[in-house]
């Protein structure tokens, strides 16, 4: 059941109702219900699999509360973590592990056949993982106490809205918004709610959609095309991922508002940034968050002299890159912005400027220095995404013009056109604030987004890029 | 906020949006109708309007790049379109048909064998939005895109949705006086270039899957039975055929088995091309893909196809 689908939001609009004619006290079960129907809507069996992480992070951390002694409690999170991480590992790294091994092997002439997994990947479970973790290693450091009540701590792992692509929540916030729940739908709410949905799904089926049809036009036979146009197809899907990915997490923040529920910001603007350290600050805000409180501080961080710290930031970010999926591809992305974060601290150029030329300069540079690390991310395999670098390598800027002039008045393009010059201006850091502008703004807005939507949404219902990782 | 004030609100904005949407609707409806050029149907509009022919030949791209009526005859036309198959085919001849511009004598339809597989349906029905101008008022476009879910009923309560996808260009193209127009006939040739052989080779080697889904899609068979009707009741022959390959998927033989039958069993002529042996198509420099021949394979295969039709 994707966000972009009717049945969606007719399973919400039933989900909201439901949700708000019920006592306080037990609005929990309608949205745990809700959310183990959701997820059942893709593969039935994988619910299965949320049950049992949920219950090894339940009852692990019961045990870490109750107990005292240091050890123990130590041997009792490195079973929730190593559980947790062997589910993902099981479905969404095994086969790229033995594919490895067999590349290893080859090398030295050694036989391997690697043992290939049928599994099938279930949507989310990088998410919902990274979500439980989290919650054990907070209860392990005594920053919030375990949650007794299985019920509520099942619907934390699999509140519906951000269980598929996040935001990555962490149990203080919304296990607390879970055990008091708000007990009257505000009016404010319900607008920015409105809005965010609205926006969300302008971005995914006006923006992501049709850049991707393009971009996929490009890509898909890039052995035939020039640098110039695969510059281009590497600008759209740049586009494509932020608006898709972007677009789900304002829907999904947007649908929680809509049951009383405030989620974390997950994107500011991020290609309005003027270095890859200020992007990682602006781009999928809850993953950055997670890897610099449980990855990049326990390993010292920046406090432990200058090369310590520049290897615990290649070490993050390359778990970043694997992280979002299970081939060469990622690894090389998230290497290739670690290089950059390091080159940046290293020429003391990571910090914003001030002045609005040189700012606006750093923005483009940045820009494009972004376009051209998710060609990794776009390209299947290391020697395609070699290829395409070589012919870009060899860009002539006539290929580049044309390709742009061909499409330059597309529903692709228009709708960047009017993301860009709405995070520009009214939606800096979220699109809410065009809530405080006068009504005729806001209906205005609100009318030319849905017409755009109707007028030029791909139709076809097409699934969200990061459901896969 | 007081509930006066939201219901108020309510309104006030859910009247300002269906106003838009109508007269959006209303200029995209307008601009549709005055389109003669090769986007948004307005190669159909064209036919309707200003056309007639003896001999039409109606397909996907394989018909579109493959049938050239100056070959065939100055009163064949070509209203073929690419990556556009059977069910799009089926609500054209009814759209025709309605606007009584059927060909005078004999209608060539190009079936593609892989529509028959049940797998490909879903993609089927997609072609047919791009018809959805005509939702309203066409029973047959109506059902297939119902087909897609009870939400389309939905969607067409706005006019705008019926211009989604193509109402950009209805606008876009007319303010810059772009104007994509093929050969009056339709023929739209793929010129010969150094990539053929590349392109050739990696579709050889892209184009024969197996068939996953070996169940016959019977939907395909209603329509050519509707398209048969239409012909008989306006006293037209039908000609089904099957374009040439540079090589056939060997899977593609029960189906084309099981159209020979229907047709035979229907009294429709059907020929299929794929397994004729046409002099000079064997010969990879007439081919584009193992799908399309170029322009000079057309000549070849159009010369063919003229000598076995009118024979």
């Amino acid at each position: 059941m994707l966000f972009n689908s009717f049945e969606f939001i007719l399973f919400l609009v039933t989900v909201i109702l439901f949700h708000w004619m019920m006592k306080p006290a037990y609005r929990w079960v309608a949205l745990l219900l809700a959310s183990y129907l959701f997820y059942m809507s893709w593969e039935p069996t994988y619910i299965l699999l949320i049950l049992v992480s949920t219950s090894i992070d339940y009852f692990t951390c019961l045990y870490l509360t109750g107990s005292t002694d240091k050890k123990k409690k130590k041997i009792g999170l490195a079973v929730s973590v190593f559980l947790n991480l062997g589910l993902l590992f099981t479905f969404k790294y095994f086969n790229f592990f033995q594919e490895a091994l067999h590349d290893l092997f080859s090398l030295f002439s050694i036989q391997y056949e690697p043992n290939v997994s049928s599994l099938l990947l279930p949507v989310g479970i990088s998410f919902y993982t990274f979500q439980t973790i989290s919650y054990s290693i907070d209860v392990y450091r005594n920053e919030i106490q375990s949650e007794k009540h299985f019920g509520k701590f099942a619907l934390y792992v699999s509140f519906f809205p951000q269980l598929i692509a996040g935001p990555i929540e962490r149990a203080k916030g919304l296990l607390g918004q879970i055990n008091e729940p708000s007990t009257k739908l505000k009016i404010n709410q319900v607008k920015e709610g409105l809005t965010l949905f609205i926006w969300g799904l302008f971005k995914k089926v006006v923006v992501a959609d049709n850049a991707q049809i393009i971009a996929d036009h490009y890509f898909n036979n890039s052995e035939f095309q020039n640098g110039g146009s695969l510059l281009f197809a590497a600008f759209l899907f740049t586009v494509q991922i932020y608006a898709d990915f972007s677009g789900y997490s304002d829907m999904a923040i947007g649908t929680a508002k809509l049951i009383g529920v405030e989620l974390s910001t997950n994107f500011k603007s991020p290609y309005f940034s003027q270095s890859i350290a200020e992007f990682w600050k602006r781009w999928h805000i809850t993953l950055s968050l997670w890897l610099r409180d449980y990855v990049y501080i326990p390993l010292g961080g920046s406090r432990i002299g200058k090369l310590s710290h520049l290897r615990n930031l290649f070490i993050t970010f390359f778990l970043a890159g694997i992280w979002h999926g299970a081939s060469w591809n990622f690894i090389v992305w998230g290497v290739l912005h670690a290089i950059l974060i390091i080159v940046e601290k290293l020429l003391k150029i990571d910090r914003p400027s001030k002045r609005s030329f040189f700012k606006t300069i750093r923005i483009l540079l940045n820009f494009c220095l972004i376009i051209l690390t998710m060609i990794p991310v776009r390209t299947e395999g290391l020697p395609e995404m070699l290829s395409v670098f070589n012919q870009i390598s060899q860009i002539h800027w006539n290929d580049l013009y044309f390709a742009v002039v061909q499409y330059k008045i597309s529903g692709a393009m228009i709708g960047i056109l009017f993301l860009f010059i709405m995070e520009a201006t009214i939606a800096r850091n979220s699109i809410v604030a065009i809530i405080n502008k006068p009504l005729l703004v806001i209906y205005s807005w609100a009318i030319s987004v849905i017409i755009l939507i109707l007028l030029l949404g791909d139709n076809n219902g097409d699934a969200f890029f990061y459901f896969q990782f | 906020m007081t509930l006066k004030k939201i219901l108020y609100r309510s309104i006030l904005f859910l009247g300002m949006l269906i106003l838009t949407d109508q007269l959006v609707g209303y200029i995209l409806d307008k601009k549709y109708q005055s389109n003669l050029c090769n986007f948004a149907n307005g190669e159909v509009n064209e036919y309707i309007k200003y056309k007639s022919c003896d001999t039409l030949f109606i397909g996907s791209s394989r018909v579109l790049n493959m049938i050239d009526p100056a070959v065939l005859g100055p009163k064949t036309t070509n209203l073929g379109k690419q990556q556009k198959h059977n069910y799009y085919h089926t609500c054209i001849v009814d759209l025709l048909a309605k606007n009584n511009k059927l060909p005078k004598k004999t209608l060539i339809l190009n079936l593609e064998v892989c529509d028959l597989f049940m797998e490909n349906e879903p993609s089927l029905i997609n072609q047919v939005n791009s018809l959805k101008y005509y939702y309203t008022s066409n029973e047959l476009v109506q059902s297939f895109i119902n087909k897609q879910g009870w939400q389309e009923r939905l969607k067409f309560l706005s006019s705008t949705y019926r211009h989604n996808s193509s109402g950009l260009l209805l606008v876009t193209n007319s303010l810059e006086g772009v104007c994509l127009n093929y050969p009056s006939n339709g023929y739209f040739p793929l010129e010969p270039s150094v990539y053929d052989s590349i392109r050739l080779a990696r579709s050889l080697m892209e184009d024969f899957d197996p068939i996953v889904n070996k169940r016959f899609n019977n939907t395909i068979f209603k329509n050519i039975s509707f398209v048969k009707s239409i012909c008989d009741k306006n006293e037209i022959q039908l000609i089904i055929i099957d374009a040439p390959y540079y090589k056939v998927h060997p899977e593609y033989k029960m189906a084309s088995i099981a159209i020979e039958k229907y047709c035979s069993k229907k009294d429709i002529r059907f020929i299929d091309f794929k397994y004729e042996k046409i002099p000079g198509l064997e010969n990879k420099n007439n081919w584009y893909d193992n799908m399309h021949t170029n322009k000079n394979g057309t000549k070849i295969y159009n010369q063919y196809l003229k000598q076995k039709i009118y024979q």
